[in-house]
């Protein structure tokens, strides 16, 4: 975990921001129905199915996304990113978050 | 079967806030003989938490994401029903800010187990507050909504 042959840094900004990304855009790599135990890729907009989780598939967007580059990128490379990248990177999932949960400190019309 | 997989996460989340308390509260604490109660509180080694803290934090998300569906169904709706939607929008920000701890796991072990301890002391102090932060915060949640309905 501590990266002798993969960058910590990198894996973890780019899974921050994969998510914060995802979460924004709502864009989950697939969404589970809790309901029927059912995963699915696409949003299938069935009442019969109980309600649609994306958080799983947010945290995979994420974890993809880091995995394949960082295993692209050099370690020395990625060891490189600054401490600030992280301040940022927890303002930015903060932003996504609140935006996506924002509905829930509204007034219902 | 939930109930107690519920109580062992929020056990678990205990044990990661009293280990990410006094890591948090001694990184920022200056040399000096711990007198007063506070004192002796933060005058631990914090790099010794590291790892436990880390397997804490690991386990404890896999834990709440295992029962997370569960909330879903059996509560967050009826928490919505009762018009407490503020309630369920802070639970919903509870799981944004976890999954921040999450990433943040890596970077966090990086900075306490192969960054020297003279090198990087702001951002390990960063992190390290991050973690107690979020850890709290997540608890504090979790344990609201855990008393306004729990998992039957």
């Amino acid at each position: 975990m501590s990266g002798r042959f993969f960058s910590a840094r990198l894996f973890s900004l780019l899974s921050g921001l994969g998510y914060a990304a995802a979460v924004y855009c709502n864009y989950p790599l697939f969404r589970y129905y809790p309901l029927v135990g059912r995963f699915s890729l696409q949003d299938l907009k069935d009442p019969s199915l109980g309600p649609a989780m994306s958080w799983y598939g947010w945290i995979a967007v994420g974890a993809l996304c880091a995995a394949v580059v960082t295993a692209l990128v050099p370690k020395r490379l990625g060891d490189r990113i600054p401490a600030t990248a992280f301040w940022i990177m927890a303002i930015l999932i903060a932003v996504a978050a609140w935006h996506r949960e924002r509905e829930w400190f509204l007034p219902v019309a | 079967m939930m109930p107690f997989w519920t109580i062992l996460h929020g056990i678990l989340a205990m044990a990661l806030i009293g280990a990410s308390t006094h890591q948090g509260l001694a990184i920022w604490r200056r040399p000096r003989p711990a007198g007063v109660f506070v004192d002796r509180f933060r005058a631990v080694p914090p790099a010794r938490f590291a790892n436990a803290i880390a397997c804490l934090y690991v386990v404890t998300w896999t834990l709440g994401a295992f029962i997370y569906p569960t909330y879903v169904l059996d509560v967050k709706g009826a928490v919505a029903d009762y018009g407490m939607r503020n309630t369920v929008g802070l639970f919903q920000l509870k799981e944004h800010c976890s999954v921040l701890g999450l990433v943040l796991v890596p970077v966090y072990l990086h900075f306490w187990r192969t960054v020297p301890l003279t090198e990087g002391v702001q951002a390990r102090r960063f992190l390290t507050t991050c973690m107690m932060v979020l850890a709290w915060f997540s608890l504090v949640v979790g344990h609201i909504l855990n008393n306004l309905k729990g998992l039957q």
